[in-house]
């Protein structure tokens, strides 16, 4: 060894014990103030002014050494470098030591872990003119990611990205029966815990691929839609539904040309950036029903109950409780109705109407004469019959007793008028005040 | 010792190091591990593994299954006695899991430290650093 080579030498252990450690023992003892005033002077010692680093984050001269070591000491005030070895050769010399230290500072946006580390670091450095010049090395930060507790943190975000993507990659090569890009997210020996839902298929990626190329044949125009995914860890839940045609034979079933939707859930497991296995549950007896050769399991509606509901809506009527309509009636109800009563929703358009007609006949009843119900419907006969007493479709009051008749379909929902279809003998009503004349 | 015979140490000892680097990392020829390293082989970085010959190959098939088109260079070779320090720059394209990174189908180029201890003719200690920092932010990861 050359004598510059072992003045290098002393020149960095002075460095590490000095400048690095602060003058500290490795029992603690020691150590310089922690002052930062005069920092820079003395790190201009060791360090040359264009120094510069090879490893990621760049720092550059003193300053940029003096930056870097007040992060470190700021999250870890008791680090301490324990040298190990200096081989030194030429104008190189490698420092190899151990940096143990307890997080007690922030670091790079965590909180301080209150953890204590211990890595191995490398430091290749090159020295001119009696200085520290160039710089490889450091730490391992995966480990010292992994020591703070951090490392899933930093990666979760990242992962959640590549991980939806896969599924974006998925589903558009369910639809577009893309088998090449089904390839590329499952593994080849794809388990699919659910498989027996359809018979026949291949194991692995190409049971996938048969499956979703069966669907494509049994539905045309089939489209599946993302509506969910969670991550965690390496599991992806995914809720999706799917829209399509019935043109095709689906479990032996004939096509029936009808349109058809369901929805569907999966939880698929990722290993090594690939679909390894998965679960998955789908509305198969929906299908079947929408196809019509499955009974539905909707409990029977209950036709006395409705045609009860319908009834007290027009005694409540007749009472003038206009606002009744908030109870037997839902707040989204849909009317699609004539010339009397136009497409309307919601339910001010209905108490408006009826206070406007009881206003106009002040001794206005309305009579059921005839009710009947199928399913979730309930159509009525009615007959209104009053005295013209107030203005009513731009007519003066005639005081007139008028009479006039319509039937009405009503469609109930959880016990209440969701719907309503309406024809009412507007044309006799007319006639009546003289606006078109009588046969 | 002699100054001479320390010259001809060092300099069999660079020879061996640069035969392993090229052998293992450049040929990825994993059958050279049991040539050139000892029985009671010893990884430091990041593990202090003492998984021996078998415990490093398993870690490197590990790495070019994570990057297969990963390449090594080396860029410098020095040290003292026994032990050496090959300086190389890596590159590669992550088409496999890395320190539990799905595939990202990107590529890395860093610089990287072996650090090697000699002992009897073969490698028995290993210390290693790569720019892990620079990896994470070119695999999109910060």
């Amino acid at each position: 060894m050359t004598a510059e080579t072992d003045r290098n030498k002393q020149m960095v252990q002075t460095y590490v014990v000095e400048v690095v450690n602060r003058g500290t023992n490795e029992d603690g003892t020691g150590r310089h103030p922690d002052s930062v005033d005069g920092m820079l002077e003395l790190f201009s010692k060791y360090v040359a002014a264009d120094a510069f680093d090879y490893a990621a984050p760049e720092m550059i001269g003193p300053q940029g050494a003096v930056d870097t070591l007040k992060v470190m000491w700021a999250a870890f005030p008791n680090s301490y470098f324990a040298l190990d070895q200096l081989p030194a050769e030429r104008d190189l010399i490698m420092i190899q030591a151990v940096i143990s230290g307890t997080n007690t500072g922030p670091l790079m946006g965590f909180p301080a872990t209150g953890k204590e580390l211990s890595l191995h670091a490398l430091q290749l450095f090159r020295v001119v003119d009696g200085k520290l010049a160039r710089h490889w090395g450091g730490i391992s930060m995966i480990s010292f990611f992994q020591q703070m507790g951090v490392y899933d943190q930093i990666l979760a975000p990242r992962i959640a990205e590549i991980y939806t993507a896969m599924v974006h990659r998925y589903i558009d090569g369910v639809n577009n029966d893309d088998a090449a890009a089904l390839r590329e997210v499952f593994a080849v020996d794809f388990n699919d815990h659910n498989s027996a839902q359809v018979t026949g298929l291949p194991p692995g990626v190409e049971g996938v691929v048969t499956a979703h190329h069966m669907l494509n044949e049994s539905f045309s125009d089939l489209t599946f839609t993302i509506d969910e995914i969670l991550v965690e860890g390496d599991q992806v839940a995914i809720r999706v539904h799917a829209e399509g045609k019935h043109t095709g034979d689906f479990y032996g079933f004939p096509a029936t040309g009808k349109p058809i939707s369901w929805t569907a859930h999966r939880i698929l497991r990722v290993k090594d950036g690939m679909f390894v296995e998965a679960w998955n549950e789908f509305d198969q007896v929906g299908i079947l029903q929408q196809m019509g050769v499955v009974p539905s399991f909707a409990p029977p509606p209950n036709l006395e109950a409705n045609k009860a509901l319908v009834r007290r809506l027009y005694e409540e009527e007749n009472k003038h409780n206009v606002d009744i309509v908030d109870e037997l009636m839902s707040a989204d109800f849909v009317m699609h109705g004539d010339a009397l009563n136009p497409y309307q929703k919601g339910l001010e358009p209905i108490k408006q109407g009826a206070r406007m007609t009881q206003e106009a006949f002040n001794d206005l009843v309305v009579d059921i004469e005839d009710i009947v119900a199928a399913g979730d419907k309930v159509m009525v006969r009615l007959r209104w019959t009053g005295t013209h007493t107030g203005p009513f479709m731009g007519m003066a009051p005639t005081n007139k007793k008028m009479t006039w008749t319509a039937i009405a379909t009503n469609r109930i929902e959880n016990g209440k008028i969701v719907e309503r279809w309406f024809n009412s003998d507007v044309f006799g009503l007319l006639q009546q005040f003289g606006m078109i004349p009588s046969a | 010792m002699s100054v001479d015979t320390a010259e001809q140490t060092l300099e069999q000892n660079k020879a061996l190091v640069r035969e392993f680097v090229e052998r293992i990392f450049i040929k990825k020829d994993l059958d050279a591990i049991d040539e050139l390293v000892t029985d009671d082989f010893v990884d430091h970085v990041p593990l202090d593994s003492p998984g021996g010959p078998a415990g490093f190959r398993a870690s490197m098939e590990l790495l070019f299954k994570s990057f297969p088109d990963l390449t090594t260079k080396i860029e410098d070779v020095m040290g003292e006695g026994n032990r050496l320090v090959v300086r190389v720059a890596i590159a590669g394209t992550q088409r496999g899991e890395f320190e539990r990174i799905p595939p990202t189908n990107k590529r890395i180029e860093v610089f990287g430290l072996e650090v090697l201890e000699v002992r009897g003719g073969k490698i028995a200690e290993r210390w290693m650093f790569r720019d892990e920092m620079l990896i994470l932010h070119q695999l999109g990861m910060m």
